[in-house]
């Protein structure tokens, strides 16, 4: 049986020969043809790691040392400690990974309050993390909370309340002190219809975009019905922020839109232009005098909230920002990238004040720590490789 | 068009394939006896259609199957576009009139027993696209003209070959929209220049193909360009060449014939590349079924866009359709080797890096909302427990809100590289 075949294949060789003669030059495919045909029977399966057996370019270990002495080796890792909950060591500020589990995929959402790390990704459960302490062990895991993953997680201004919204179009509101789920909200018309939420400051409305681009208010503990509903351009609605005061809503669209809504006259309050491509996150400063939106153009855009007017342009990120926060006092803008970096900005000066890189996978949610959690100020990250990143310092300093 | 499933999304493609321009006349309502006109030129009647809009018809255009006919009937509707332009500055719209494929635009000829277009150049027979009124179907035609147009310019001795309307589509799909657009704008343009399609150099695209090592009754698929599949082999008639390892499913015709050369060194490395042209069809599936279980291929490596439809073809593969489940084809092994998100964010980042803004959103496009419906129900197939990978896949092109075609790391010598770098990855 494998003689006939391996005269076919020779066979076949000999026709593309034949046709190959004019393009190539005859010794290119002396080689190949000469690893189709020669090979003994048994030799195949290890022929491949002979080939590649190639000797490195070996350093010495003289010229090793040299480099080492003088400080261009690789760095050791000093930064460690131990874990407090399995005992095995781990780089500082990072969780350990054998018994955190963390997320097997991507973190697409993280929240905050005063005393939790919220976070939450493409399996369906939702973990909370531990802020006190610098351990931040695992408080709690809300299995199963959305059995097709998890791509919005907020959280209201004192940190009472979460909600999350799954990937099946259901958004779960949860209890925070208790750690129970309180109830699901009522989804849009249809399913997966309801995309980015934000709570209000009391956490009593929820807004969330939708696929057509409206914007709308739930009030989420009465019947959780539709108060309002804003219509925009009909582009995807990507992100969606509530003021601190809850009297505003700012809304990012795929096609580059940003909208302020003013939730007391139920009108539009500005139609903010400037950006021209996907807004991935919007966020009110915390004296809500601005709005930083920023996105596909790499820039983040502060405009004014009362005029409409730009005010300023924060430009540095070299790719997708997927995510902003503004720092308690409002002083310090966070924002991650797509390539994985972590800029902190300063409001005043205009200027990226501390640049990260933890790797070069996708960042998809950055926070401030809130400052009275008790482990001073900081930030944490999230993103595709599936771990969170707690940053002690404000500015890198 | 609405629904999102595999199988309409199948019928969808073979539609857009199948459909023909001369099929107007069953109810033979509409069978005219007209054999007294000569069949294609009447050059009274052109002056009063060139009178209001660009005359594509011109009086030298024969129904010649050379491609210099074509290039005339195409250079001669731009020059007339241009000179309207400049003649009458003031006029607020310019327009091009195609030949409406409707019944009433055509008669069947006993004499030759086929149904023609009706010589009459009345207004009624062409549809007006003007400019801007309608910009982007007036767009479309333009780009269809300049694609037909490349495609008939190299003088070469050999005429290139024929460009499938498949590939034209991939030219620009944000532009055209849907395959079915382009199909009837080309058919359109066949009717208007008297040409058949066959002398515009474009041809639907048959389904299944196969490249490598590989006899399949009788005939030979290792030549240049591989060859159809042929719909109903008899599986003892396919042999396969002893050192064939793995099989290459690629989602597209373009891509397939991009790597159906022996300079791309597939039947070197001892691979067979199967393409199903977007959902695969039965023989195809058939085929991969047989290699694997029978003729000891061990893995099929596939190579998909990173959209919905790309994970649902590779789907197709690996768990088989829903309406063909007796067929029982399902074939273990199926990997996705590419497009994959880790892959997008060197193309994003780059991008970025080289065009401040201008030139990134070509590759990498924005998910439209049949996209989303489709892949919320992937997510939610019961088979999509049993690959995690694909779920994180599906999960970051929405939450990303982009897809991407696999035309966007297709640049020259680079990619077959490329792709037997990921497939061998695969198979190591």
């Amino acid at each position: 049986m494998a003689i006939p075949l391996l005269s076919l294949t020779r066979l076949g060789l000999l026709h593309s020969i034949g046709s190959l003669l004019p393009i190539l030059p005859l010794p290119a495919l002396a080689v190949p043809a000469a690893a189709h045909l020669n090979i003994p029977k048994f030799l195949p399966g290890i022929w491949e790691s002979i080939l590649r057996a190639v000797p490195k370019k070996k350093q010495s270990h003289s010229r090793k040392r040299m480099r080492q002495l003088a400080g261009k080796a690789l760095q050791d890792i000093t930064a460690l400690n131990d874990c407090p909950a399995c005992g095995k060591v781990k780089r500082q500020n990072m969780l350990c990974k054998p018994c955190s589990g963390s997320h097997p995929s991507d973190i697409f959402a993280i929240a905050v309050n005063t005393a939790y790390a919220i976070s939450a990704g493409g399996d369906s459960s939702i973990q909370v993390w531990s802020l006190h302490g610098p351990d931040h062990h695992l408080v709690h895991k809300f299995e199963n909370a959305h059995p097709l993953g998890v791509h919005h997680l907020a959280t209201n201004k004192d940190g009472r309340f979460a909600a999350s919204a799954g990937f099946d179009g259901t958004i779960n509101i949860w209890d925070l002190e208790s750690l129970s789920l309180i109830k699901q909200v009522a989804k849009g018309r249809s399913s997966g219809e309801v995309w980015a939420i934000a709570l209000s400051p009391t956490g009593k409305f929820m807004a969330a975009t939708t696929y057509n681009g409206r914007v709308c208010v739930y009030d989420v503990f009465e019947a959780g019905e539709k108060l309002r509903e804003y219509e925009t351009k009909g582009s995807f609605g990507m992100s969606v922020d509530i003021s601190a005061d809850g009297k505003l809503i700012a809304s990012g669209h795929e096609n580059g839109g940003v909208y302020i809504f003013n939730n007391e006259t139920g009108k539009i309050h500005h139609s903010l232009p400037g950006l021209i491509r996907t807004v991935r996150s919007v966020a009110f400063s915390p004296g809500g005098r601005l709005l930083a939106a920023a996105g596909d153009s790499n820039i983040i855009a502060l405009y004014d909230i009362i005029s409409g007017e730009q005010v300023g342009n924060l430009s540095g990120h070299s790719s997708w920002i997927f995510s902003i926060s503004w720092s308690k006092t409002g002083e310090y803008i966070l924002s991650g990238a797509f390539n994985g970096k972590v800029k902190v900005w300063s409001t005043d000066t205009k200027t990226c004040v501390a640049t990260h890189t933890e790797n070069d996978k996708a960042l998809y949610g950055v926070k401030w720590i809130p400052k009275f959690s008790g482990v001073g100020e900081g930030f944490f990250t999230a993103g595709a490789n599936g771990k969170l990143c707690f940053y002690r310092e404000a500015t890198g300093s | 068009m609405e629904d999102g499933d595999g199988i309409f999304g199948l019928l969808d493609e073979m539609e857009g394939i199948e459909e023909d321009w001369a099929v107007g006349c069953e109810g033979g309502g509409e069978i005219l006896d007209m054999d007294q006109f000569p069949d294609w030129d009447f050059p009274s009647d052109r002056s009063n259609v060139s009178s209001f809009t660009i005359p594509l018809l011109t009086p030298s255009s024969s129904p010649a199957a050379s491609g210099i006919s074509v290039l005339a009937c195409i250079e001669n509707t731009i020059t007339s576009l241009t000179t309207t332009l400049t003649q009458t500055p003031s006029a607020s719209s310019v327009g091009i009139s195609l030949h409406s494929r409707r019944p009433q635009t055509t008669y069947f000829s006993p004499h030759t027993s086929s149904i023609l277009p009706l010589p009459h150049t009345h207004p009624s027979h062409f549809t007006n696209t003007t400019f801007p009124r309608n910009p982007r179907q007036f767009t479309c035609i333009l780009t269809l003209l300049s694609i037909l147009h490349a495609h008939h310019s190299p003088t070469s001795t050999p005429p290139p070959p024929p460009l499938t309307k498949r590939q034209i589509y991939y030219h620009n799909p944000t532009l055209f929209r849907t395959q079915r657009n382009v199909d009837h704008l080309l058919d359109s343009l066949a009717a208007t220049f008297r040409l058949t399609r066959q002398d515009l150099g474009i041809c639907a695209a048959g389904r299944g193909l196969v490249y490598g090592e590989v006899y399949i009754e009788g005939a030979y698929f290792g030549g240049e360009g591989g060859g159809l599949i042929p719909p109903s082999f008899a599986p003892e008639s396919v042999i396969l060449a002893a050192d064939v390892g793995s099989v290459l499913l690629v989602e597209k015709e373009t891509i397939f014939r991009a790597l159906s050369s022996l300079r791309s060194g597939i039947v070197q490395e001892g691979l067979v590349m199967l393409c199903g042209k977007g959902y695969p069809d039965l023989s195809t599936r058939r085929l991969l079924f047989l290699l694997r279980e029978k003729k000891g291929v061990e893995r099929a490596a596939t190579l998909v866009d990173f959209d919905p439809g790309g994970v649902e073809i590779a789907a197709t593969y690996k768990f088989g359709s829903t309406l063909l489940a007796h067929e029982r084809v399902a074939v273990r092994g199926v990997e996705v080797i590419g497009v994959l998100s880790q892959d997008l964010v060197s193309l994003i980042t780059s991008a970025n890096a080289s065009a401040a803004g201008g030139d990134g959103g070509a590759a990498v496009t924005a998910l439209t909302p049949r996209d989303r419906k489709k892949a919320l129900a992937l997510l939610a197939r019961p088979w999509m427990l049993t690959t995690p990978s694909w779920k994180v896949e599906i999960q970051r092109m929405l939450f990303w809100g982009i897809k991407c075609e696999v035309e966007a790391f297709y640049s020259g010598a680079c990619f077959a590289r490329w792709v037997l770098r990921r497939v061998g990855k695969a198979v190591a």
